[in-house]
């Protein structure tokens, strides 16, 4: 009797995660499909365009980007020169100094001559109090405005900025990201684009700039990176954006713009509140809500996604930061779904409510979870002697295998579109990476969002620091 | 099936033989993928050096009719050489945006000569929307006037790309007269169209722009739009009634065009006009009304703005204290008198407007 009843439990559990497999399978399979389709039909559109036009038309939009900076003094000088050559007439761009404890703010004002200006802020969103607004009367510098505020998080500077920004659309940024020359004229032609639905954000792909050579705030050469961590990184970030975002985007269920570089509708973004300053997650919350936001007014709209290579983050090298970042998008990604469940299944959102979201619970939010039990369990039963060896080797192999075949089909992707990483043996290096990731990074990445689980109940709200190694100069090793 | 069946593991390492198969094949096509790109890296890099250094020196020489013309061996006609053909007509195109006069004449003769219209040609009358757009652009930046009447049929097609080419194509061969697609235009024109349109036409002379009043009353919305936007940017005062009459479109766009429109072509009744539009416009159109106020308000209108600057809508009163300042010798002392009587919010616009003037 308790023999039977012990199979007829492995036989829930074996059936229940080979359901659950087979529905990711299957949402791979989708999102590979569409991912060819959105990505050709963006390089055909875009074979000959002319981005100059925009660059110096009056009719084209204005843009503010939105740069916060935390303690970034060693980099902020660069960053900011870097960010004022873009390419583009309509631009304004707001530093939001968030009550750095170091010399940044002194720092830029010495290197572009500032000086504080009588500001009206129009707090539209609730924000912590700004101490000061600067300018320049400097003309190569005309464009700048930096604001000196008490420190309040990302989400919060980002606030601040989109109160005082004075132009329609708003590019946040990371301020210690490389952005590409084109990078605002590309990612404001969607905008430009809209027809009956209205844009409210566009996203663009963000790449792993560790390794790669910099010159002048420029990204000069590229290079795959040579620290296994951040490595495997650039074959996640490949996977992600270029299959998985831009699949979403085709589908109209993208959920997710980077924090690091993406566009927004000012006015839509004002009306729904703004960043959320509750979560950890606030670039995922921002999108989620302005989608609901669209969806509950009856307004037609879309989230769009561009796969050019337009902006470049340096990832984390080392375990310990690699983790926090982890356990950070799982707390963000949780606080999230949490606050929009009413989403779920709900026909009101149409796709979103019946196929993104129930994606992203199940697939992001719940993995690490769904991981970590099935793994206990597997033990627990390795331990009875319940395990038949047989189906679970073959299951074991039929899950590898397929992760495999996901990862070299990204990286074909990648090849025969932007081919960032020319060299074969860059791409020798990234297939290698892929057959390790079962072993290696994988179960580290389930390991951390465990931590994040953890730490969600435990209440922590904490962002964790992130130290960055500093871009290489060009002509430098590292 | 149930999970335990012996068949089961079967049935999952044939699977797992299938994804380890279907691997194969993506590595294979990857590496052959990455062959192509370095044999076309190559191939363009050789086209490149010997091209470049052929068109510097042939730009410097007169092409006038009857000059005897002989094709390169690298860029004849034959299949090893399509890549270098294509190349060609990029960098011919490339070069071509860059000059003018005679040299641009010269870009077009080798376009010719080489035969490389015959390429543009087949793209051209080719079904695949991408290939049609780019035969469209191609032929234009070439200046092939004679393909003016079958490209026309294009400029309302349904695919938007080859619709966007073929109105710039249109504009390119017959400036402000190629306009007249305008007429017959069911399908929208979006944003970036009328950017890349209003670009093509940016060095011409307008003349009368005879047809802009019908297009300003089209019932293509976007014709609407764009009709604005050549209203306004080549000043065309002999519309502006019908400029104003937009301004009770149904549509919030038109509407929102027609205000900014009224900036530059208004008359001396536009602030009257816009200030009664104010109460019944969406919020957008209100910030547009104040915009365009900040440009063309009269006395007429100060009792309304001194109104709006109590509305209690911040975004609101810091824009009309921006107005009231530039627009009235008094504005600066009304808004100092304001200050005084009610400092918040109004010391900090006060100093907020002061610090704009000063700067």
């Amino acid at each position: 009797m308790m023999h039977h009843i012990a199979e007829l439990i492995v036989n829930v559990i074996v059936s229940g995660i080979f359901l659950y497999s087979i529905v990711l399978i299957f949402f791979y399979l989708l999102i590979g499909l569409n991912s060819i389709g959105e990505t050709r039909e963006y390089l055909h559109k875009n074979d000959f365009t002319d981005y100059r036009l925009m660059a110096a038309s009056p009719h084209a939009p204005t843009v503010s980007i939105l740069a916060p900076a935390y303690n970034e003094g060693a980099t902020i000088v660069e960053n900011v020169r870097s960010l004022l050559s873009l390419y583009y007439n309509n631009l304004e761009l707001v530093v939001i100094n968030d009550g750095s404890k170091d010399d940044s703010l002194q720092k830029l004002i010495d290197a572009y001559e500032l000086e504080k200006v009588d500001f009206f802020v129009n707090s539209r969103i609730p924000t912590k109090a700004v101490k000061a607004v600067y300018k320049t009367r400097h003309p190569a510098y005309s464009k700048l405005v930096v604001v000196d505020k008490e420190n309040g998080g990302k989400a919060d500077a980002l606030n601040v900025g989109i109160n005082i920004a004075s132009h329609d659309y708003i590019v946040c940024i990371d301020a210690d990201c490389i952005l590409e020359h084109d990078a605002i004229l590309k990612m404001v032609k969607p905008f430009l684009e809209e027809g009956k639905e209205r844009v409210i954000a566009s996203g663009g792909v963000i790449r792993i700039a560790n390794s790669c050579e910099v010159t002048g705030g420029q990204l000069t050469k590229v290079h795959l990176p040579e620290n296994y961590w951040a490595r495997m990184q650039a074959l996640e970030y490949i996977r992600a954006f270029l299959l998985g975002r831009m699949a979403w985007a085709r589908l109209d269920g993208l959920l997710l713009i980077s924090g690091a570089f993406g566009a927004f509708d000012r006015e839509i973004v004002i009306q729904c509140g703004g960043y959320s300053t509750h979560t950890v997650g606030e670039d995922m919350e921002l999108v989620v809500r302005m989608r609901r936001y669209m969806h509950e007014q009856n307004l037609p709209y879309k989230v769009t996604y561009i796969p050019d290579p337009l902006c470049w983050t340096e990832a984390p090298e080392t375990t310990r930061l690699l983790g926090r970042q982890r356990n950070r998008w799982t707390r963000g990604t949780i606080e999230t779904l949490r606050s929009h469940k009413i989403i779920f299944m709900n026909p009101r959102y149409d796709l979103l409510g019946a196929l993104s979201y129930p994606y992203w619970l199940l697939f992001e939010m719940l993995a690490p979870l769904i991981e970590f039990v099935g793994f206990v369990i597997f033990l627990v039963l390795a331990a009875l002697q319940l395990i038949n060896w047989h189906t679970f080797f073959a299951f074991l192999l039929f899950i590898i295998f397929f992760g495999y075949l996901n990862s070299i089909f990204a990286i074909l992707m990648e090849v025969s579109t932007y081919n960032q990483y020319r060299r074969r043996k860059e791409i020798g290096k990234l297939i290698f990476a892929a057959l390790t990731e079962p072993f290696l990074f994988h179960p580290f990445v389930v390991w951390a969002g465990i931590r994040g689980y953890i730490d969600f109940f435990r209440k922590r709200k904490s962002w964790g620091e992130m130290t960055r190694r500093g871009f290489r100069k060009a002509g430098t090793q590292t | 099936m149930k999970p335990s069946d012996t068949a089961f593991p079967e049935v999952l390492y044939t699977y797992t033989v299938i994804f380890a198969t279907l691997m194969a094949i993506v590595l294979v096509l990857t590496w052959y993928r990455l062959r192509v790109r370095r044999k076309r890296y190559r191939i363009r890099i050789k086209v490149q050096e010997f091209f470049d250094q052929w068109l510097s020196e042939m730009l410097l020489g007169d092409f006038s009719e009857g000059t005897p013309f002989e094709t390169p061996p690298e860029l004849q006609d034959i299949p090893a050489n399509a890549a270098g053909r294509q190349y060609a007509i990029d960098q011919l195109i490339n070069t071509k945006k860059n000059l003018i006069g005679m040299a641009a004449g010269n870009v077009i003769f080798f376009y010719e000569k080489l035969g490389l219209r015959k390429h543009s040609v087949e793209k051209f009358n080719s079904h695949i929307w991408y290939k049609k757009a780019k035969g469209i652009y191609e032929l234009y930046m070439m200046e092939q006037q004679d393909m003016q009447e079958e490209i026309l049929a294009y400029t309302n097609s349904r695919n938007e790309y080859v619709r966007l080419e073929a109105q710039t194509a249109v504009l390119a061969f017959s400036g402000f007269d190629g306009l007249v697609f305008l007429d017959q235009l069911t399908q929208p024109m979006n944003s970036w169209q009328q950017v890349k349109l209003l670009e093509q036409l940016h060095p011409l002379d307008p003349g009368n722009l005879t047809q802009l009043p019908e297009w300003l009353r089209s019932e293509n919305e976007s014709v609407v739009i764009f009709a604005l936007k050549l209203a306004e940017i080549y000043q065309q005062l002999q519309v502006t009634a019908e400029v104003t009459d937009c301004l009770q479109h149904p549509v919030e766009r038109v509407r929102g065009q027609a205000i900014l429109a009224l900036k530059r072509i208004g008359d001396e009744a536009t602030p009257t006009d816009l200030v009664n539009r104010y109460a019944v416009e969406t919020p957008g159109n209100r910030k547009l009304i104040l915009e365009t106020l900040g440009s063309i308000a009269t006395e007429a209108v100060r009792p309304f703005l001194e109104k709006e600057l109590d509305s209690g809508d911040p975004t609101v009163q810091l824009q009309v204290a921006r107005i009231i300042a530039r627009s009235y010798p008094a504005g600066t002392a009304i808004l100092e008198q304001k200050a005084l009587a009610t400092p918040s919010p109004y010391q900090q616009i006060l100093l907020h407007v002061k610090s704009e003037l000063a700067r």
